[in-house]
């Protein structure tokens, strides 16, 4: 039913005479989607067969309320429409969340439809998704490999309602989803404040006796020793260099400065390290980005190092042992060597 | 090779009978002090048969063997140390331990293999002829088999191209009464040469324990053989002592021991051919054993040294399966 | 370069190699005047004599190891075995006795033999006489197993076959001898254990043997008309496999079909996916799919016997599957 101020609820549709509810086989449109009147958005499995619902109105998906696989009533909402494109969109399952208003302006007016409660009789448990025994997810071998070296999550897909299995072209739907995260988190930036810094001789020195002559390397070398010991597990940091002009990548594995290679150029950044010390930038705060950032800017003779993360990708007490780790070894290079 | 009256010649050949007994006997008595990998199959009482057939060829002529074929190993010209460690798997052995007894095989002297399949050389031996026939060699092959491959198709369809194209090739069936654990009149109809002969191949009967009879016929043959008028068939009386292979221990369910024990004391090969050469004067009973003695004590001397050998290194597993590629299953690397 | 027929390829790389070696001679039913049923090898004897273009009885196990033995005494046979069907007559002494005398004499023994059969149904030759065997042999360690799949590959892979010193199989398709292809006149051979890309392709990968080879181009053709484009491999042999070429075009499409005019069950087809399988796993975006001929007798009847055999459509449906991510289970 349309609103006046431009939303849609989608409800499931009686299909048939003796027929109560319906179990949702596949959402043909994932939140934020745009969708025509006449597009396919979901398909519902009644006593007889399975069959195709439009969307019965133009604009773009605000909010799914039942997953693939669950049942919803004759008459209940479960799908929100607005005109606009939503800042935020809302995926639910039916069976833990209860009915929320439209994501658009209050509703006004007796022409609006009352959402139906959750506290209505309860539809018969929801079925699982498609999934095999056991839970598992069907997907190729590549699709698999692809979304774990991305970063995507293949249980996503099941979310949206995706039919299975999943193939390499499934995952471009993923990549081009906003980030359906909890809520956003806090960032976090701490900095450290060093009077004096012996990195620079130690690079000096290093080049000199150990013949380790790109500082660079070095430093990254010894970011990574930082986050292997506040975050433990690691036995190999990529570190994303940047500084003016430049931008490089280290593979540095745990063990010695001179183990630190340069990077291959398809590896994902755990860490990057910005290295203002050469320019008037004195101080940032640039927000949290894809990975933890630690910038170097001078302050005097001395340094200040910037650390900023989400929160998601540090906890507090890591974060604090990350800084204090690096400032450490910047403060006293040598010490690392110990 | 000349008419035998040589003294030379007839110690030879009963040195190589004696070798091939003690080869037997030492081989047999690893097998009871399971000592050695797998079965072997006794010559011991066909001694005159292979002796006194390969007396009558060159090094370049060539033999097949079948699965008791140490002793056409022996008469062929092996010898004790490459063969026994064959017979345990180590790598000094003639097939480098790949083969073993029953595939042991002398390239360099003309053996081209015991067969593991009854009959199963009856084709490379006639095969053997037609490439001496078209390369214009005048090598002669002889293709040993047991009376029980006389049951085998191979035997006709290689009796019958051989009798068409005049290989020269002679085929030597060991008829040593029994196939396996069956007597011969049980599992083969008929006469064994009349089957030769329905070929139009021109076919012999011999004592088999008579090693210079043997020999004698063998060498007539042979000269006959070279000059294209092959392929012959010779039909050789004889007796294995042992049963079908080591193992076969309790075998007087079919084969008594009465008779075994007429063979062995009334019909053995190298005890006639021992009374024959002190007989003739050409040995004496002491130089006789002297020879004896000598051939055990190599024999015990190779037998310690195969024992002691190293095996193939594990790396030797895939090797010659090609004759190109040094080893087969690291062509395709992961 | 001039067009010449399979068979004349063929033809072609034996006198030359008779010419070249004159330990090579050519042994089996009907092969001297009659230049065998197919017509394949006539003139041979004529210019290479009765002692060298043998006929011989109808005794296929015989003349197999009269050749084995042949082989190891200093003389190359080529094996004439009329129809691929013979194989199992011959199966021991090819694969007891030639297969085995290298490994078995520790590498004291040569069996530089080549038995020349055929393999291909859709000839109306029933059961025991459109059969394609080469799965037996290519399962045996010591034998080389050629598939040509044109002229061109006929007249290459038997030359170098002659010239291998173990023993090798080779299986024309008797469909293919008067189908005619380019062949140079120079001296070509083409080396065992090399594949031939026949076509480059993006989309998937299929891979084919002896005739499947323009069975797989034809249904590229069928494809590529709607968008998707295959890249067609013909292997050439199958052993020595040219693993790495099927591996790297696995890896670049992700979909893969195996096509072989062999039994599906147990065989050619199975042994290609399985290592696409376990060697290319991570980048399959779909199956590897067998396509053989069915498993059942080579029926008479052309009504039949034409629906056992792959074809490109039935390639095309199976191809058009894996693009549209289908989830295919065992039939």
């Amino acid at each position: 039913m349309p609103h006046d101020n431009g939303s849609h609820e989608v409800i499931m549709p009686a299909l048939g005479m003796a027929q109560d509810s319906g179990l949702i086989v596949a959402w043909h449109k994932a939140p934020g989607d745009a969708v025509a009147a006449e597009d396919v958005l979901f398909e519902v499995e009644t006593d007889k067969s399975t069959m195709e619902v439009e969307a019965g109105a133009d604009g773009y998906i605000a909010a799914l309320l039942a997953e693939a696989g669950e049942e919803a009533p004759v008459g209940e909402t479960i799908a929100v429409i607005t005109a606009d494109k939503p800042v935020t969109t809302v995926q639910k399952s039916r069976a833990t969340g209860q009915n929320p208003k439209p994501q658009a302006p209050e509703a006004q007016g007796p022409e609006a439809m009352t959402p139906a409660k959750a506290e209505e009789p309860p539809a018969a448990a929801p079925r699982p998704t498609p999934v095999a025994p056991g839970g598992r997810i069907l997907a190729s071998p590549k699709a698999r490999r692809l979304a774990l070296e991305q970063g995507l999550d293949l249980t996503d897909l099941v979310a949206a309602g995706r039919p299975q299995p999943y193939h390499v072209a499934d995952l471009s739907v993923l990549a081009l989803r906003p980030a359906a995260a909890p809520a956003p988190s806090a960032p976090r930036r701490l900095t450290a404040a060093l009077p004096d810094e012996g990195f620079t001789d130690f690079a000096a020195w290093a080049a000199e006796t150990a013949g380790l002559a790109d500082a660079a390397a070095l430093l990254a070398g010894l970011a990574a020793a930082s986050l292997s010991k506040a975050n433990l597990g690691r036995d190999r940091v990529i570190v994303a260099f940047e500084s003016p002009g430049l931008a490089r990548a280290f593979d540095a594995p745990a063990g010695p400065l001179s183990a630190v290679t340069e990077a291959a150029s398809d590896a994902c950044p755990d860490l990057h390290l910005r290295d203002l010390r050469m320019s008037r930038v004195a101080s940032i705060d640039l927000g949290a980005e894809d990975t933890p950032v630690l910038t170097l800017t001078r302050s005097g003779t001395g340094l200040t190092i910037t650390l900023e993360c989400a929160s998601h990708h540090l906890s507090a007490t890591d974060a604090v042992a990350l800084l204090t780790e690096f400032a450490g070894r910047m403060e006293q290079p040598l010490r690392h060597l110990l | 090779m000349a008419k035998k009256s040589n003294t030379e010649d007839y110690l030879r050949m009963y040195r190589q009978m004696v070798r091939i007994r003690t080869f037997e006997d030492n081989a047999n008595q690893l097998y009871l002090a399971a000592k050695m990998p797998g079965l072997t199959h006794m010559y011991s009482g066909e001694e005159a048969v292979a002796v006194g057939i390969c007396e009558a060829l060159k090094v370049t002529d060539k033999i097949t063997s079948t699965h008791r074929g140490h002793g056409h190993c022996v008469a062929k010209g092996a010898e004790f140390k490459q063969m026994f460690c064959e017979l345990l798997g180590k790598e000094e052995g003639y097939c480098r331990g790949k083969g073993g007894s029953m595939h042991i095989a002398d390239q360099s002297n003309g053996n081209l293999g015991a067969n593991a399949i009854v009959g199963g050389s009856m084709g490379i031996a006639t095969g053997s002829a037609f490439t001496a026939k078209l390369l214009g060699r005048d090598d002669v092959t002889v293709c040993f088999f047991g009376d029980g491959a006389t049951a085998q198709g191979l035997m006709y369809e290689v009796m019958n191209m051989a009798a068409l194209w005049k290989l020269p090739v002679i085929y030597a069936c060991e008829n040593n009464g029994y196939s396996e654990y069956t007597r011969t009149e049980e599992i083969a109809a008929g006469s064994i040469t009349a089957r030769a002969e329905a070929f139009g191949i021109e076919a012999h009967q011999v004592d088999g324990q008579d090693v210079l009879a043997v020999n004698a016929l063998t060498e007539k043959l042979v000269e006959r053989a070279r000059k294209g008028e092959g392929p012959f068939f010779i039909e050789l009386m004889t007796y294995r002592y042992h049963g079908h292979h080591v193992g076969d221990i309790n075998r007087e369910y079919y084969r008594s021991k009465d008779e075994e024990k007429d063979w062995k004391d009334n019909r053995d090969p190298i005890i006639r051919f021992r009374s024959w050469l002190v007989e003739q004067g050409i040995a004496s009973e002491d130089e006789i054993e002297a020879m004896n003695d000598e051939i055990k004590a190599d024999a015990k001397a190779a037998v310690d040294y195969a024992l002691d050998a190293k095996y193939p290194d594990v790396s030797e597993v895939d090797m010659h399966v090609y004759t190109d590629v040094t080893h087969a299953l690291a062509r395709n690397p992961a | 370069m001039r067009n010449i027929t399979l068979s004349q390829a063929v033809n072609e790389a034996l006198a030359e190699e008779m010419r070249r070696d004159e330990t090579v001679f050519i042994i089996g039913e009907d092969v001297a005047e009659a230049g065998t049923p197919f017509k394949v090898l006539s003139g041979l004897v004529e210019e290479f004599g009765t002692a060298r273009v043998v006929d011989t009885p109808i005794a296929e196990p015989g003349f197999m190891g009269l050749a084995v033995g042949a082989a190891m005494t200093g003389t190359r046979p080529v094996v004439d075995l009329m129809f691929g069907d013979f194989l199992f007559l011959v199966m021991d002494q090819l694969c007891n006795q030639a297969a085995k005398t290298h490994y078995m004499s520790g590498g004291k023994l040569n069996v530089p033999l080549v038995l020349r059969t055929n393999l291909g149904a859709t000839r109306r030759s029933a059961a025991q006489h459109s059969q394609s065997l080469h799965a037996l042999v290519a399962h045996i360690p010591g034998l080389k197993v050629a598939m040509p799949s044109s002229a061109y590959e006929a007249k290459g892979l038997m030359k170098t076959a002659i010239r291998d010193d173990n023993p090798v199989v080779i299986f024309e398709d008797k469909l293919m001898y008067n189908d005619k292809a380019p062949v140079p006149e120079e001296e070509c051979l083409i080396p065992f254990g090399e594949a031939n890309i026949k076509r480059d392709g993006r989309d998937i990968t299929l891979i084919g043997t002896s005739s499947m080879v323009q069975v797989c181009e034809q249904a590229a053709e069928i494809l590529v008309r709607e968008g998707i484009e295959a890249e067609v491999i013909d292997p050439r042999t199958l052993v020595p496999l040219d693993e790495a070429t099927l591996l790297a075009s696995a890896k670049k499409t992700s979909r893969v079909i195996v096509v072989d005019e062999g039994h599906q069950g147990y065989g050619i087809t199975g042994e290609i996916a399985s290592r696409i399988n376990e060697k290319a796993f991570y980048h399959l975006d779909a199956p590897v799919l067998r396509m053989g001929a069915m498993d059942v007798p080579v029926p008479f009847s052309p009504a039949l016997e034409d629906i056992t055999v792959p074809t490109p459509e039935g390639v095309a449906v199976q191809a058009r599957r894996l693009m549209s991510g289908e989830m295919i289970h065992a039939a």
